[in-house]
């Protein structure tokens, strides 16, 4: 065995990237050199030899010498590749230099014993050559041939090259006629048939090719260079073949690369487990030879190799015998393989693929390919292909497009497409157009190519002309088709509850629908049963039920002017929405300036509108209506079309309330308008009135929906109007903000793509907090609730308070129905203080149901004046947010003195001092909660505008908006994922005939009362 | 006061030379085959000092090898300015008698050539068959070899086809290729420079074998650490923000001890505020060099890394998008080869952004900078790039969280500060 000093000095023996001059580190390739003796001896004067590249072309070249018996040639090598852009003269004069050269040396010449012709005698005269310099050259060599040893032969068939290559290969020919002791053997790194020029010439000739090296060849290259230091394992020897299929290059880096590490590490033992290690940085080191392997190849053929590699490596990991074929595996990657259906074959002719043009033939080729060149990325470049003629119509599309003329655009990139079926960015804008005109079907098609291919830039359109075109099958009650695609949205998404539930939907339906039909089968036009029996009512009102709405009831895009009122009977004045049109409150003052303002806003002259609102408003700075029509007309003068957000309210059931939540829009509006909006554009706000009114919200929604201009909607006021319109908006993706509805079970259906936010607090929150200080007050164990069981906010109210109430240990005793119609007000007071033994009472109407609760306060009060209660006993009061109006303690102050109340917001609390007082000066009185959170909402949409924003970017954007205090009414505002403000109520109380803020809180954030 | 062990702004000398035990080997067993190595790496990775190693004839003779037979030209083709293939075999031609002045009749001959403007590959074989008969050989040690791979006004796109052809002519085709090894240095591998494959001839590089300077190993920082008696953690501070890239950790070993060196309590300020100064070159030619979609790959990771640092509220929405790295996988490889990103998985492996680190904190902090450094304009041009690579909304999405970056400068500088870190390790 070696001693350590000793193999640690020992040079690494492999070589990578020079010709192997040293016979002894040559291997194999025997036959090959007797091919070429005995074609030589046969007199062929033209022998020719092709492999691909690094396959040891120029080392053969080098060995000829060494291996074919010299006695009667004389081999002199040459190489042609500098020759590209040089003349055929200067050509000739090196190889007759390089012949010189080399005969000086080998006979011990003088240089002037041989006439070397100069540069400026063969550019005058080529014929000196072969006339005067290679008879002297046969002279010198006296009966021995001259064998030209040429390498790179194929450089010169260049069809581009400026220089010798049109001369070059007729003038050898001609040489080679005429001079019979001139040989050649030349070698070429393409197989003939893919130069015709040199077959034309050479076709005749001797051809051989040099291949990769048999089994036995290639274990004595592994072993015998490095024989005196390395000890191959067995099975590393099987690795290293298996890596380089006997590639000599290849397997020349695995060897040099085991060496320098063996070397390093002093461990001259090779085992399999080290050729795996090595791997990579052999890779890395062979980067010189293998980047060729891709470079060298047009775009159709790089794919398929890619393809071949990877289903390759697919196959190794799933442990399968026969990978895919690369054509089909390239289809499941949306790739259109009509133009690359030859490249496989064309692969397999270079050697680089094997028969079954299903695995690359190198093994460590397919690694680096696996590795350098992805697939996934290598497809796109297939875009390029035609690339000259696709361009200019790529180019106009998009400026179509832009310029709005989307049909004209979409009938350019199917031109595009048919030109080359797999330009990507065409394909995907083309299924954004589509998407975009609402050809959801075409969408859904092309959508489920480019995901294939892209899938991170078509996910979401994907997605979305899914449910789009499943919502319309829908509607067609196509059931069937619908289902498959609402599953592959699941196969994307497959959390996504949208789809679970449409699924789920469907399958009711078809239940239902399958007795029906069997039961009728003689029946030959069956009539699908009732729609709404079945369901699908219920399963189109959440989807579009924008084609229900009517004709009459609404249309935005048409302003109305008094002539088509008259002419075509549209009830314009009812219409329940307006920007500026109208207003939408019954006008006593200020009728004349307002009807101006209006006509104008109308007539589109907003400069006058503008001038007239502002004039309405100064004259009345508390109607916030007007602001917002002022700040409206503004908006439209900017030049640039405003965002538009729409605010929807219960005019026709209350007016304050209505005007309390209009004042915190037109705050913000009016904060933002004046601060020149974004970049110039102007907030517009549309107004509409539900009346609180289910049925109307609902259709008040669907007009909404329809517009597009409406980036977002902030309403509805009550619970029961939001819950009814909810749906809508969740079909059409349109943000809401509830600044006003409490109820606890509003949510979006599918709770990943939740649409529905507020900013007021849950009922959850301000029950919890009442039952919390209700509890804490002594004798106040035991309470009865008043409550209007037919509104969501009010059961859902106290089912809250009652059980947050309970797990305090508290009981409530009774629960009154305020929408019973025979309620009977004292005697249910009388009962619960005699009979109940109770000393509370909550108070949680509706807003329908105020004034009941209201005269229950009266009814407490006057029992004072029951000659049977001596004690002088009344309940406590205590009620939840919608008992905070004016009308409770100003309009009816008998009997609410002393009643508790919870809201999200008070204008006396120390953070909402900057907000209120700011609201005072505006509109010159004090503000409410519903003020507060519906300025909070509004300002919420104000900061998820942005510059092109759409529906679907301001609702993305809402769900992640963090506004500090200072850009609230008090409180920083973040949306938790179900769309929830997290902030903590507060305590108010009737104290003389006004309300105070219940401050003082213990360690237990318990307020106490003053 | 010692001398600083540390060499920063130019190339180390070889007796302070660290590290790269296997990539010398690899050069001196090419060497010793008269074969040819292309040594690639990033800016400032080290390159020129590693040339310059290889012509230090105690390195050889450390390594076991005999340098009496070399004769060792070095020398960088960014020097011939502006280039051409006659002014660069003159260069050769120029250096090579220096270096033969035991051999006056060779410096002769090569002065004849010179006289004659025979200065020429041709003329090179010639000199090179002399050696031969004297049994030297010629090691040409070539750096910036990126210059000779591009065009410019007398050096035409054919001329530089000429010439890269005529190099890989010499060094592997002639017969005098036995007396020739030539190694040459490039920011990027060879395949990826130059002029485009001849489909008629060999590939003008393919005779090199490719050698990578990567980063330090943790081992090789030790050793380079070495220079200097430091507490564990402020080890850990300098491998933090120089990463294991060879001239940041120079220049931070070279300040570190400079401070330490004073007497006097170390200033941390200074400390910080002249690796940043000293070091701006280096991340600035890092981020040009990067292509636009390697940017935008580096401004994704530093936004991801920045969202996870700040506590878990939701300041921008990066949902989504973390599929984009699995998108280009090839740009991530680039980028860690040269050593920008470190990447924590095997090659071949799919790559995700938790995989991936920043091998500096400067980096990052760089990245940052150049994100504040976006103005309006240019934010519309990027988005331009991530519309190429990213969805709209998505597109969007980087652009708030951008945005929310300028808001939020002082946020972000508390995290990303590590001035304050250097005040602890100082005090």
């Amino acid at each position: 065995m070696n001693s350590p000093r000793m193999v640690n000095n020992y040079p690494n023996p492999y070589i990578i990237g020079s010709i192997i001059d040293d016979r002894q580190k040559f291997f194999g390739r025997e036959s090959l050199f007797r091919f070429i003796e005995d074609n030589l001896r046969n007199r062929e004067k033209v022998i020719l030899l092709h492999g691909q590249r690094r396959i040891g072309k120029s080392s053969v070249l080098e060995q000829i010498p060494n291996f074919v018996v010299q006695d009667q040639f004389y081999f002199v090598n040459f190489d042609l590749q500098g020759y590209i852009h040089l003349r055929l003269s200067r050509l000739l004069h090196d190889l007759a230099q390089d012949i010189s050269d080399q005969l000086v040396d080998d006979f011990d010449l003088d240089p002037d014993d041989i006439n070397l012709p100069s540069k400026q005698e063969l550019d005058s005269d080529k014929s000196i050559f072969f006339n005067k310099f290679l008879p002297k050259v046969y002279q010198v060599l006296k009966g021995k041939k001259l064998v030209l040893l040429l390498d790179e032969f194929d450089v010169l068939t260049n069809q581009n090259a400026t220089s010798a290559e049109p001369k070059f290969f007729p003038y050898l020919a001609h040489l080679i006629k005429q001079h019979h002791k001139l040989f050649v053997i030349a070698v070429v790194g393409r197989n003939l048939d893919d130069l015709p020029t040199l077959l034309k010439v050479f076709g005749r000739s001797p051809y051989q090719e040099i291949g990769f090296l048999d089994e036995v060849s290639a274990k004595r290259l592994i072993t015998q260079p490095a024989e005196r230091v390395l000890t191959y394992e067995s099975q590393a020897i099987k690795a290293i073949y298996h890596l380089s299929a006997g590639h000599p290059y290849f397997t020349q880096v695995l060897c040099f690369t085991l060496f320098s590490k063996a070397k390093e590490k002093q461990n001259w033992r090779i085992s399999s487990r080290d050729v795996k290690s090595i791997l990579n940085q052999a890779i890395e080191q062979a980067q010189g030879g293998l980047a060729w392997l891709w470079d060298g190849l047009p775009i159709p053929e790089r794919v398929v190799f890619s393809a071949v590699a990877e289903a390759q490596e697919i196959a190794i990991s799933n442990h399968e015998p026969v990978p895919e074929k690369p054509l089909s595996f390239l289809e499941g990657y949306g790739v259109e393989t009509k133009c690359v259906d030859q490249a496989a074959k064309r692969l397999k002719d270079y050697g680089f693929v094997d028969d079954t043009e299903s695995r690359v033939k190198v093994p460590l080729v397919q690694r680096w390919l696996v590795q350098y060149h992805p697939l996934r990325q290598e497809i796109l470049a297939l875009e390029k292909l035609d690339q000259d003629q696709t361009d200019p119509i790529d180019q106009l599309a998009i400026r179509q497009y832009q310029q709005g003329r989307i049909k004209t655009a979409l009938r350019l990139y199917e031109h595009v497409l048919q030109i080359n079926p797999n330009h990507f960015s065409a394909l995907l804008a083309l299924a954004q157009g589509y998407l975009q005109v609402k050809n959801f079907r075409k969408a859904v098609e092309l959508y489920r190519r480019v995901y294939q291919v892209n899938p991170v830039q078509s996910k979401e359109g994907f997605l979305r002309s899914l449910r789009s075109y499943g919502y319309q099958l829908i509607e067609q009650q196509a059931f069937t088709t619908a289902k498959k695609l609402f599953q592959q949205v699941l196969e994307i998404e497959p959390e996504n509850q949208l789809a679970q539930q449409k699924l789920e939907d469907i399958e009711d339906i078809e239940a239902k629908i399958k007795p029906l039909t069997s039961q009728a089968p003689i029946n030959p036009v069956h009539q699908l049963p009732n729609p709404t029996r079945l369901g699908i009512g219920k399963l189109a009102a959440g989807l579009a039920m924008i084609t229900l709405v009517g004709v009459g009831f609404y249309n935005l895009s048409t302003p109305c002017p008094t002539v088509a009122q008259k002419v075509f009977g549209i009830r314009c004045v009812a219409t329940p929405i307006s920007r500026g049109e109208h207003s939408l409150f019954p006008r006593i003052d200020n009728k004349e300036t307002i009807d101006l303002a209006t006509a104008a806003f109308t007539n589109t002259n907003y400069s006058k509108a503008a001038k007239f609102f502002k004039e309405a408003w100064e004259a009345n700075p508390s109607d916030p209506e007007l602001l917002i029509y002022y700040n409206n007309a503004l908006a439209r003068q900017q030049g640039f079309d405003p965002f538009t957000i729409a605010v929807v309210v219960p005019i026709d059931q209350s007016k304050p309330r209505s005007k309390e939540i209009l004042r915190g829009v037109a705050q913000a509006q009016d904060q933002f308008n004046q601060l020149e909006g974004l970049n110039g554009r102007f907030l517009e706000i549309a107004i509409a009135n539900d009346g609180n009114d289910p049925a109307k919200a609902n259709k008040i929604a669907q007009a909404l929906v329809k517009d597009n201009s409406i980036l977002g909607v902030i309403g509805h006021n009550s619970s029961d109007a939001t819950k009814a319109a909810l749906p809508v908006y969740d079909q059409a993706g349109v943000a809401i903000i509830s600044s006003t509805s409490t109820g606890t079970d509003l949510t979006s259906i599918d709770v990943n793509n939740n649409v529905f936010f507020r900013t007021v607090s849950l009922n959850r929150a301000l029950a919890s907090k009442l039952a919390d200080y209700v509890k804490t007050q002594p004798g106040l164990d035991n309470v009865v609730i008043f409550y209007d069981a037919d509104s969501v906010y009010s059961d859902s109210f106290k089912q809250e308070f009652k059980t947050h109430f309970e797990k305090r240990g508290g009981k409530v005793v009774r629960e009154i129905q305020l929408n019973n119609p025979d309620l009977n007000i004292s005697e249910e007071v009388k009962n619960s203080l005699f009979q109940d033994q109770v000393k509370a009472a909550m108070l949680f109407p509706s807003v329908e149901s105020i004034n009941t609760a209201l005269n229950i306060a009266k009814a407490n009060a006057n029992l004072s004046l029951n000659p049977n209660n001596q004690d002088q006993q009344q309940l406590r009061l205590f009620g939840g947010d919608t008992l905070y109006s004016n009308q409770t303690w100003q309009e009816r102050k008998n009997g609410v003195e002393g009643l508790t109340i919870v809201v999200p917001w008070f204008r006396k609390a120390p953070d909402a001092k900057d907000f209120s007082t700011a609201a005072r000066e505006l509109w010159r009185g004090d503000v409410n909660w519903r003020t507060a959170t519906s300025f909070d909402a509004t300002q919420a949409f104000i900061k998820a505008l942005f510059q092109d924003a759409d529906r679907e970017i301001v609702l993305e954007r809402l769900r992640f908006i963090n506004l500090v205090a200072s850009d609230t009414s008090g409180l920083p505002l973040e949306f938790t994922d179900q769309g929830e403000r997290e902030s903590e109520p507060v305590l108010v109380q009737v104290v003389d005939n006004d309300l105070k803020f219940m401050a003082e809180q213990d360690e237990e954030g318990l307020k106490k009362f003053p | 006061m010692t001398q600083n062990p540390f060499t920063y702004g130019q190339p180390v000398s070889p007796d302070r030379f660290v590290g790269r035990r296997s990539e010398i080997q690899a050069a001196f067993d090419q060497i010793y085959n008269r074969s040819n190595l292309a040594l690639w790496g990033g800016a400032a990775m080290g390159k020129t000092s590693f040339l310059k190693l290889l012509a230090s004839p105690q390195v050889w003779t450390k390594y076991g090898q005999d340098p009496s037979q070399a004769v060792i030209v070095l020398l960088s083709c960014e020097s011939i300015q502006p280039f051409t293939a006659p002014r660069f075999w003159q260069e050769v031609f120029n250096l090579l008698q220096e270096e033969l002045e035991g051999e006056p009749d060779l410096q002769e001959k090569i002065q004849t050539l010179l006289d004659q403007g025979r200065a020429s590959t041709r003329g090179m074989r010639r000199v090179l068959r002399k050696l031969g008969q004297r049994d030297k050989f010629l090691l040409l040690l070539v750096d910036d070899y990126d210059w000779a791979l591009r065009e410019n006004q007398h050096y035409t796109h054919a001329d530089m086809e000429t010439f890269v052809t005529e190099c890989r002519s010499i060094a592997y085709h002639s017969k005098e290729r036995k007396y020739l090894s030539m190694i040459v240095a490039s920011l990027r591998p060879l395949n990826e420079l130059g002029p485009a494959l001849n489909h008629h001839s060999s590939p003008w590089y393919n005779h090199y074998l490719f050698q990578s300077l990567k980063p330090f190993t943790d081992l090789e920082i030790d050793e380079l650490r070495d220079g200097i008696p430091i507490t564990p953690s402020l080890r850990g501070l300098i491998r933090e923000i120089a990463g294991g890239h060879p001239a940041l950790l120079q220049s931070a070993g070279s300040l570190l001890y400079r401070e330490l060196n004073t007497g006097k309590v170390p200033d941390a300020k200074a400390f910080a505020r002249d690796f940043e100064s000293e070091t701006r070159q280096i991340f600035e030619t890092i981020w040009k060099r990067c292509s636009e979609v390697e940017q935008v790959l580096l401004m994704l990771m530093a936004l991801f890394k920045l969202q996870s640092r700040l506590d878990h509220n939701k300041h921008f929405d990066f949902r989504g998008i973390e599929v984009i790295f699995s998108q280009h996988q090839r740009e991530l490889t680039n980028l860690a080869e040269q050593g920008v990103i470190t990447n924590q998985k095997e090659p071949g492996v799919m790559i995700t952004h938790q995989d991936l680190l920043f091998s500096s904190s400067i980096m990052e902090w760089w990245v940052i900078q150049e994100l504040w450094q976006t103005n309006n304009p240019l934010l519309d041009d990027r988005q331009k790039v991530f519309l190429n690579i990213l969805s709209d909304t998505q597109a969007e999405k980087v652009t708030d969280a951008i945005k929310w970056l300028w808001e939020h400068q002082e946020k972000v500088k508390i995290y990303l500060a590590w001035v304050s870190k250097v005040l602890a390790e100082f005090s």
